[in-house]
């Protein structure tokens, strides 16, 4: 549990911004329930830590927020990438990508060594 | 980027937090919602819903908890939270904050204090360029009580063949002797100049901060007059006008430009001649060839070339002065010395202010050490509270960063109530202008000052924090909780501790105690040297007539009929003219004794004093031990009238009578002076009252600067009947307040002084927190031991026997403190040696004073909780528990 909550926090990030990306506007709580069903209930963490991630992304300029009103009439804080995220997507997928292919290697010695 | 953008949201963060918290609450809402109207499509009954979506989410509260980390700079608040929660604490105690806050602004204050002068002094550099490399080229030939100074042909031919320096200038070491009178509006005021060559100025690297410095024809002969003001004198007496240069002051009657004026960085007095009349502005020297005849008079200062070393400049101007000495037979002994600028304006009170800065810094120790005891002894009665807090989750280190905080806290508040504490005493000391320290009067309490205060602030919270928030933090025991701990076991841990710091404290007081004792007692001896005059009753009146007489008989008779006029006033005794007053720079005379028989005489340097009208040695209270003193007629007689003192007449004619015996004083290039001793007078010191009077002569021709009354009342009675006169007398002569001749003697006693004062307050700062700390601990002690001396009672043991045993407790740890401050002082006393005069520095009276006055101050403390003891109801004190 532990292990996998640290991989969510460190991964959180960029999940949220391309979550942003394919949406376009989304509430919190959307945002949660996106990011649930896009990793089919393997991360099955508690919805609350995404808000201060949240923060942290808006604090740093990835993200803008405004309240609006929901598809049921419910008051929500909508979030909205930014262009400064779109090129911080672009950065940390490039990053990710680099990462997973040198751990790929590491996994399977045979493929890397090809 | 996007990193720092998000520190300085962060910090933001910190601001408007209501609101944001508001916003915060309303999403996590709003998010439980949208949660339960899914949940509710699925089919799940409202409660269902609404459990699920708040399990889910993990908990509203840690939530928000999270997002405020997040948000501010959970550092700045937890900090916040503990200064808040600190100064709840201390304003429950206010009796603990008070003691603790009080002692900690003496400490601090005291310390903040000493550091500005300190720095003053002895640290900042002088306010010149690369002070580094300048420095004083004294004459060392002309013996002890002279100023060193130098003959003009000298000066300028190390000027001109010196290979050392950058530069050399001087400033005429006389100036003090030559008074202005400066006529502002018609209203004549005395004021001071100080003649300095071409050069002076441009050698220290200080240039006028208005205007311009002298210019080469200004330093010639007949060259134009111009005077550069101080700063002070420029803005006391001109308003700071910014136009002043070019626009010419009247002094002595005569119109005088102003070229310039000084930094406010540099005044000249108070660096190089401390206690002297205060320059008020510098005038260019106007060489002369004639000035040879002056003998030694330029004080001169110079600047080393980049890469030369003193050692080097010295032995370059030794052998320079081997070949003038051989090429200038005339010119007599001379040699040069040269020593660091900085060495020769303060090095010789490095001393004492170093050992004053250790002094005060043990104070701050001391008073630490009783905060550090009192914290502990608090820390006992806030066991229970601190494990209520562990048991709630506090971590260790969070713990021990509250307990710091509310150390930081009081030290803080001490810094601050210290500050004008500091501010007010550095002032005092700068602008008593009764001590004669150079620099001294440069002391403020300045950034350098606060940003020390603030790190000696943080150092004094960790040095009586650190102990008790150690200890503290460990008592998380589970009795505690249950407040059965309370005082069981006194004499575990923080007792220890408690015991240590009394033996230190009062070993520290101990020491201080020692020094300061020997300081003072060296103070008492000073006070009682002999100064071979009477200071008392006896008041100085500067001179100037402000005009010019057309003949030596008018001036004669301006004088005479002067002290006439003063004479016959009623409270006048007796008046006098002098051309100086004891202890102000002497001038010295190259004589040799008229040999009575074929033994060859040797030239001999004495001091040289003259006497400017009749009844010099009644009026001073100079006794005369042969002969007699002047008379009118002596004036002008051949051979010259003198009167030498005793050791003089001793050093020539040992042995022999001294009275109507000759010798002769030598001047060249003027002809030889016969003279003839008609009177033998006692000594008086020349200089510094810790060295025996040298061979000293007076002579006598009338006129001279000082006016010497002695009057039959007080002076203040006296004083203004006879500035009365002397304005009756001549209306346009400026005339200032009288000196006291005893004002002349504490000005040379002053740093002295200054140092014993200082040293003797600290020292019973520390005596008195010393047994502040050790009653604190004794009643603390008691208090912990009512149910055990309430047992003791009830089995009978007698209440003397009770008050014994608690003044032991203190009194054995007394007595290790005293014993360890003792042995240490023994050897710590040692650098005192060269502050010390006729004074061991291991003088058993300073020594035996100390140890009995804080055993007996120490026995007091003890002795009050004693009682306190002796006089417990067994019965109240068994049924308290």
């Amino acid at each position: 549990m532990s292990s996998k909550a640290d991989v969510w926090q460190g991964t959180l990030a960029l999940m949220v911004l391309k979550t942003l990306e394919r949406a376009g506007s989304l509430h919190g709580y959307g945002i949660a329930r996106q990011i649930r069903r896009t990793s089919a209930d393997l991360l099955s963490v508690n919805y609350g830590t995404l808000y201060p991630a949240l923060l942290k992304l808006e604090q740093e300029g990835f993200i803008a927020s405004e309240w609006g009103v929901s598809d049921n009439n419910r008051k929500a804080k909508y979030y909205q990438l930014t262009r400064v995220g779109q090129k911080q997507i672009e950065k940390e997928t490039q990053e990710w990508e680099q990462m997973t292919a040198i751990l790929a290697r590491f996994l399977n010695p045979a493929e890397g060594r090809a | 980027m996007s990193r720092l953008r998000g520190w300085i949201m962060r910090v933001g963060g910190l601001v408007n937090r209501r609101r944001k918290d508001r916003e915060l609450e309303e999403e996590i809402e709003s998010h439980i919602q949208l949660h339960v109207d899914d949940n509710l499509r699925m089919g799940m009954t409202p409660e269902e819903a609404r459990r699920r979506a708040m399990i889910r989410l993990g908990g509203i509260e840690s939530t928000k908890e999270a997002c405020r980390d997040q948000r501010g700079l959970p550092v700045v608040e937890t900090l916040c939270q503990d200064i808040r929660y600190g100064a709840r604490m201390l304003w429950k105690n206010p009796g603990f904050a008070a003691a603790a806050i009080i002692t900690l602004a003496l400490g601090l204050g005291a310390n903040t204090a000493v550091f500005s002068l300190l720095d003053a002094v002895i640290v900042r550099p002088l306010p010149f360029r690369a002070p580094e490399r300048l420095v004083w080229i004294s004459n060392p030939v002309a013996g002890e009580g002279l100023p060193g100074l130098t003959r003009r042909a000298n000066f300028l031919d190390w000027k001109e063949s010196n290979r050392s320096f950058e530069n050399l200038g001087a400033y005429i070491g006389f100036s003090d002797r030559m008074s202005y009178t400066l006529s502002i509006h018609g209203e004549p005021s005395r004021v001071a100049g100080a003649l300095i060559t071409g050069g002076f100025l441009e050698t220290l690297g200080t240039m006028p901060q208005l205007g311009r410095s002298f210019v080469a024809e200004e330093c010639q002969r007949n060259g134009p007059r111009a005077i550069i003001l101080t700063d002070r004198f420029w803005k006391d007496r001109f308003e700071s006008d910014p136009r002043i240069v070019g626009k010419s002051v009247t002094l002595n009657n005569q119109a005088w430009p102003v070229v310039g004026v000084l930094p406010a960085s540099f005044d000249f007095s108070c660096t190089f001649t401390p206690g002297a009349t205060a320059a008020d502005f510098l005038h260019p020297y106007q060489d002369t060839p004639r000035y040879d005849n002056w003998g030694n008079m330029m004080a001169v200062v110079g600047r080393l070339k980049p890469d030369v070393s003193v050692a080097a400049a010295q032995a370059g101007l030794d052998l320079l002065n081997q070949q003038l000495q051989a090429a200038h037979p005339e010119r007599g002994r001379f040699g040069a010395r040269v020593t660091s600028l900085r060495e020769h304006v303060s090095g010789s009170f490095r001393r004492p202010f170093i050992v004053l800065a250790c002094a005060v810094a043990c104070v701050l120790l001391i008073a630490c050490a009783n905060l550090s005891n009192l914290l502990l002894a608090r820390a006992a009665a806030r066991r229970k509270e601190i494990a209520v807090r562990v048991a709630l989750g506090a971590g260790r280190g969070r713990l021990i960063r509250q307990l710091l905080t509310e150390s930081l806290l009081l030290s803080c508040s001490g810094a601050l109530l210290g500050l004008p504490i500091a501010y007010l005493a550095t002032d005092a000391v700068a602008h008593s202008g009764s001590f004669n320290i150079p620099l001294l009067q440069s002391a403020r309490v300045d950034t350098a000052a606060l940003g020390f205060a603030a790190v000696l602030a943080f150092a004094a919270a960790l040095a009586f924090g650190l102990a008790p928030a150690l200890q503290l933090s460990r008592a998380s025991r589970h009795e505690d909780l249950k407040g059965a701990g309370r005082g069981a076991d006194p004499a575990r841990g923080g007792s220890r501790i408690r015991q240590l710091l009394i033996v230190s404290e009062v070993a520290m007081a101990c020491i201080l105690l020692v020094g300061a004792g020997l300081l003072i007692r060296s103070f008492a001896r000073l006070l009682q040297v002999d100064l071979g005059f009477r200071p008392a009753q006896a008041a100085a009146w500067r001179i100037v007539p402000n005009r010019d007489f057309a003949t030596r008989q008018q001036e004669v008779s301006f004088y005479k009929e002067l002290v006439e006029r003063v004479k016959s006033l009623p409270d006048v005794e007796s008046a006098t003219l002098a051309a100086t007053l004891p202890f102000e720079l002497n001038d010295v005379a190259r004589v040799r004794p008229v040999a009575g028989g074929d033994q060859p005489s040797q030239m001999s340097t004495v001091f040289l004093r003259e006497v400017g009208g009749i009844g010099y040695f009644t009026t001073m209270g100079i006794r005369l031990r042969a002969g007699r003193d002047f008379s009118a007629d002596d004036a002008a007689s051949t051979p010259k009238a003198i009167v030498v003192n005793e050791t003089l007449a001793r050093t020539f004619w040992p042995g022999r009578a001294a009275i109507g015996q000759l010798l002769v004083l030598e001047n060249p290039p003027d002809p030889p002076v016969q003279c003839q001793v008609l009177g033998v007078v006692g000594n008086v010191p020349q200089s510094a009252l810790e060295q025996a009077a040298g061979p000293e002569m007076y002579m006598f021709s009338w006129g001279g600067r000082e006016l010497i009354v002695r009057t039959r009342s007080t002076l203040a009675a006296a004083g203004p009947a006879v500035r009365a006169a002397l304005r009756d007398f001549n209306p346009s002569m400026a005339v200032d307040e009288f000196k006291p001749l005893e004002n002349v003697v504490e000005s040379i006693r002053s740093p002295k002084r200054l140092v014993a004062l200082l040293l003797g307050a600290f020292s019973l700062l520390a005596l008195l927190l010393a047994s502040i700390g050790i009653y604190g601990v004794i009643a603390y002690s008691v208090s912990q031991r009512t149910r055990e001396i309430g047992i003791r009672l009830a089995l009978g043991a007698p209440r003397d026997a009770l008050l014994g045993l608690v003044i032991w407790e203190g009194m054995s740890l007394t007595i290790l403190g005293c014993g360890i401050g003792l042995s240490a002082g023994w050897i710590l006393t040692r650098i005192l040696q060269a502050l010390l005069f006729e004074v061991s520095p291991t003088d058993p009276i300073a020594f035996a004073t100390s140890a009995v006055l804080l055993l007996g101050v120490a026995f007091g403390a003890c002795w009050l909780p004693a009682r306190r003891a002796a006089k417990v109801d067994p019965m109240v004190a068994l049924r308290d528990e």
